[in-house]
């Protein structure tokens, strides 16, 4: 049995408190809401923080706003849940519901949040194992090592994105709310993630993101598709996230966002330029979809053939299309 | 594996070669009770005249393994139920109707010597057929349906550990009106205590609930040699039967004696012996006799199998049989099966509680859907590629079909009120059955578990490539096997019981 290690626990008043401490600890704190992605991780020893900073509590992450300009702001502390359950929510970004709808299990739902699902670490399976066994191997890039077990001749990490709302709130256009210390600031979601599985996360250490901002939905459409070895409960090993807007049947504007191909969302919109200003049909669904597919680039560092994942992208990109096309 | 069999035109079993190398990692463990396990029980479903048979099992550089749920006999079943499919693809016959010209009989000695009595294979291939209308089965892009057969053990012939003891015994008490039963059975959860007080509570007149147990304890019970090898139900089940026996003998004859009439005039039910409550005979039997206490017993008879070398791995006092039929759908852009329906038919004997026996029916469907879609012991530079239960996939709740359990009642004329194993058989013929269902949507061979979407894509290729379509081994070690013994066949005639 693997068991917790010695950690400390703080309570802050205020999210300014909470990035108040992160600043004053350094890297040795690090925040806790659901607690899902973190917990295990410290009982295997892939993250070994020895102040966890509590944001559960704070009932200012806890709140569902509808915006000036018509949009939501959901709090980082909400529960993927309470996305799911949220009637407003649903009608506007059924996408993005969707996607927190198909993380993990409903016990990890009930206690998985907003902003910890954004955060979500990236995932590899020479990563994702007990002590004992990175051990026997050997370390690697992501933690305590200096070469990339998938490839030795990688020099960066390559450890996979695996949110699953992340793509598709990238694809609606959402920001993120960045508390720090002093100040706070206000970012493209997309902005947040860089291509680096060890440093996948630009927001700094004493951060907290605090609120996820969705624009107005107005004519947009959004879904995503999952694809796993069991939908009951496992990470992917590929989203595909569709946002479209139409006028009548004509395509005005189209993003797609993968994840689980490399260590960030990745943006695969530009090859969606052949559907602006014209109907959708299977052809030309066909043809952006084998367009978008070539960006992603799986390594055998996940759940099932890396050559099967990569085999099927296209055609879950033509199937994210015709599900946001339906809505 | 590798296997060669020879057929008449008419789809008559004329031969069968059998070859099988086993990974069985640094540790001995069972290994040559598994190795042997691999060739032992294809003979107990279908007749095979000559039958040969040469398995090798290698030490590894991987983590010890043993047996599981149907102890080396999953994986030949596998390669024997596709290899038929495609005997039957091959010479034009019907898949069902191929094994059914060449099922055995009841009553028969298999060409291994392994002695078959009461053996429900043609029924279960029938109830499973006409449930899931296997043979009207509608034609659309993607959607199959597979069958198999199977059978099981009721417990090894002989014992693990060599010596002469019996092979499972109980002792029965009655005092002061109260019965306990002391057996050494383990109740892993398979439910074999409930088997053991469902008994004696039949003999005694009483309900299972008035029963007190004491097993699994070495200090108080009998020996029984424990729950493995789907025994329990057939071992311990007699020899708590022939405790229950002699018990109700003695209350009856005290009865008997109080009523004024024969012992077989007393009729023994709903908490009653004759006119006395049971407590009241119980009473009056221990006035007599002090505390009552009887024994029971269960050895295998000795003629179960051959004497060559190796014929002490597959002889077992009986055999349950299995049939499946799964329904699927299979995705021709991804190769992903979504699991529609399982059917599965057991001869059980006799069903002593159906809530156990179905329950362990589901499990083994269960299990075997992991096995055949799942799991897999992968390693990658030296290590379990998949060492936790997040990556070790096996199916969830969401991931289970619908299973439709038939139960067969053969009563088989030495298990205990005629009942038979259920804890590893079910699982056997599930396997095949999905591969053969993904052979019948896409028309190709996944020869290896497990069957995933990469595998069916890749045999899918081949097809488009002009070849057979087929994903699997593409030869079988050089293995340098010892020589051979050859045996003769046992005297065909119907073995007397």
């Amino acid at each position: 049995m693997l068991r917790l290690p010695r950690f400390s626990y703080l309570r802050p008043e205020s999210v300014t408190e909470a990035a108040q401490i992160l600043a004053r600890h350094g890297g040795r704190a690090r925040l806790v809401a659901g607690g899902t992605d973190l917990l295990p991780k410290m009982k295997r020893g892939q993250l070994e923080p020895e102040i966890l900073v509590g944001l559960g509590h704070l009932r200012e992450l806890r709140q569902v706003r509808v915006t000036e300009d018509g949009g939501f702001d959901i709090g980082s502390g909400v529960t993927l849940s309470e996305v799911i359950s949220h009637p407003q929510l649903s009608a506007a970004y059924p996408g993005y519901v969707r996607a927190a709808a198909l993380v993990s299990s409903p016990a990890l739902r009930n206690a998985g949040t907003v902003g910890g699902n954004l955060c979500v670490d990236t995932r590899c399976n020479y990563y994702d194992q007990s002590l004992e066994w990175r051990q026997a191997l050997g370390f690697c890039l992501k933690k305590d090592g200096d070469v990339c077990r998938v490839a030795p001749a990688f020099t960066h990490c390559r450890a996979i994105a695996s949110s699953d709302t992340a793509p598709v709130a990238i694809a609606l256009g959402a920001t993120v709310v960045l508390v720090g210390p002093e100040a706070e600031r206000e970012v493209p979601l997309a902005s947040m993630y860089q291509d680096d599985g060890k440093l996948y996360l630009t927001k700094a250490d004493d951060e907290v993101l605090t609120t996820l901002r969705l624009p107005d939905p107005g004519e947009w459409r959004s879904s995503y598709v999952k694809v796993r070895s069991r939908d009951s409960i496992d990470f992917p090993v590929l989203g595909v996230a569709v946002a479209l807007k139409m006028t009548g049947p004509v395509v005005v504007a189209c993003r797609i966002v993968l994840t689980a191909v490399a260590s960030r969302p990745l943006d695969v919109s530009d090859a969606a330029d052949p559907l602006l200003g014209r109907e959708l049909d299977g052809a030309v669904i066909h043809e952006v979809a084998a367009k978008a597919a070539k960006a992603a680039k799986p390594l055998d560092n996940a759940d099932l053939s890396y050559v099967w994942r990569k085999r099927i992208t296209s055609k879950a990109i033509e199937q994210a299309i015709r599900e946001a096309q339906l809505q | 594996m590798w296997v060669r069999t020879g057929v008449a035109r008419d789809g008559k079993i004329l031969a069968m070669h059998f070859r099988t190398a086993l990974d069985g990692g640094a540790y001995g463990s069972y290994g040559p009770a598994s190795t042997l396990y691999t060739g032992a029980l294809q003979t107990t479903t279908y007749k095979i005249p000559a039958y040969r048979f040469e398995g090798v099992r290698v030490f590894t550089n991987k983590a010890p393994c043993g047996p599981k749920r149907g102890h080396g006999t999953p994986q030949p079943r596998f390669a024997l139920e596709l290899h038929l499919d495609k005997i039957a693809q091959e010479i034009g016959l019907d898949p069902v109707e191929l094994r059914r010209r060449n099922y055995v009989t009841p009553h028969t000695r298999t060409v291994n010597s392994l002695r078959i009595t009461s053996c429900g294979i043609a029924e279960v291939t029938d109830r499973v057929v006409q449930a899931s209308r296997f043979a009207q089965r509608t034609r659309r892009p993607g959607h199959g349906m597979g069958f198999a057969v199977s059978s099981y053990m009721c417990g090894a012939g002989l014992p693990i550990y060599w010596n002469k003891m019996p092979h499972s015994e109980c002792v029965l008490q009655v005092s002061r009106g109260g019965v306990t039963l002391f057996c050494g059975a383990t109740d892993i959860g398979q439910g074999s205590n409930s088997v053991l007080a469902t008994v004696a509570a039949e003999e005694l007149g009483l309900w299972p609930t008035d029963i007190r147990l004491v097993t699994g304890d070495t200090g108080f019970a009998p020996v029984d040699l424990g729950s493995y090898s789907s025994r329990v139900t057939f071992m311990a089940g007699n020899a708590a039967l022939m405790a229950a026996r002699r018990m109700r003998a003695i209350l009856v004859g005290v009865a008997a004696e109080q009523m004024g009439c024969t012992p077989s005039e007393v009729e023994v039910g709903d908490g009653k012996i004759g006119e006395l409550a049971f407590e009241e005979a119980a009473v009056l039997a221990q006035e007599r006799f002090g505390v009552l206490s009887t024994h029971g017993t269960y050895t295998p008879p000795p003629n179960l199998g051959g004497s060559f070398r190796g014929a002490g791995v597959g002889p077992s006092p009986s055999y349950s049989y299995s049939a499946a039929v799964v329904d699927l759908d299979v995705d021709p852009g991804s190769g992903e099966i979504q699991l529609n329906k399982v059917w599965l038919a057991h001869d059980i004997g006799r069903s002593i509680n159906s809530l156990a026996v179905r329950g362990q029916v589901e499990g083994g469907v269960y299990m075997g859907l992991g096995e055949v879609l799942m799991e897999a012991q992968a390693y990658r530079h030296g290590l379990h590629r998949q060492p936790s239960m997040l990556d070790y996939k096996v199916p969830t709740f969401l991931e289970m079909p619908d299973v439709e359990t038939i139960l067969v009642e053969t009563l088989d004329p030495e298990g205990p009120y005629g009942a038979k194993e259920v804890g590893q058989g079910p699982l056997l013929p599930v396997i095949p059955a999905v591969a053969s269902a993904v052979h019948d949507a896409l028309g190709v061979w996944v020869d290896e578990v497990p069957v995933t979407p990469d595998k069916i894509m890749r045999a899918l290729d081949d097809l488009a490539r002009g070849g057979e379509g087929r994903f699997g081994p593409k030869n079988f070690p050089d293995v340098a096997y010892p020589t051979m013994d050859k045996v003769a066949p046992p005297d065909a005639a119907p073995t007397a019981l």
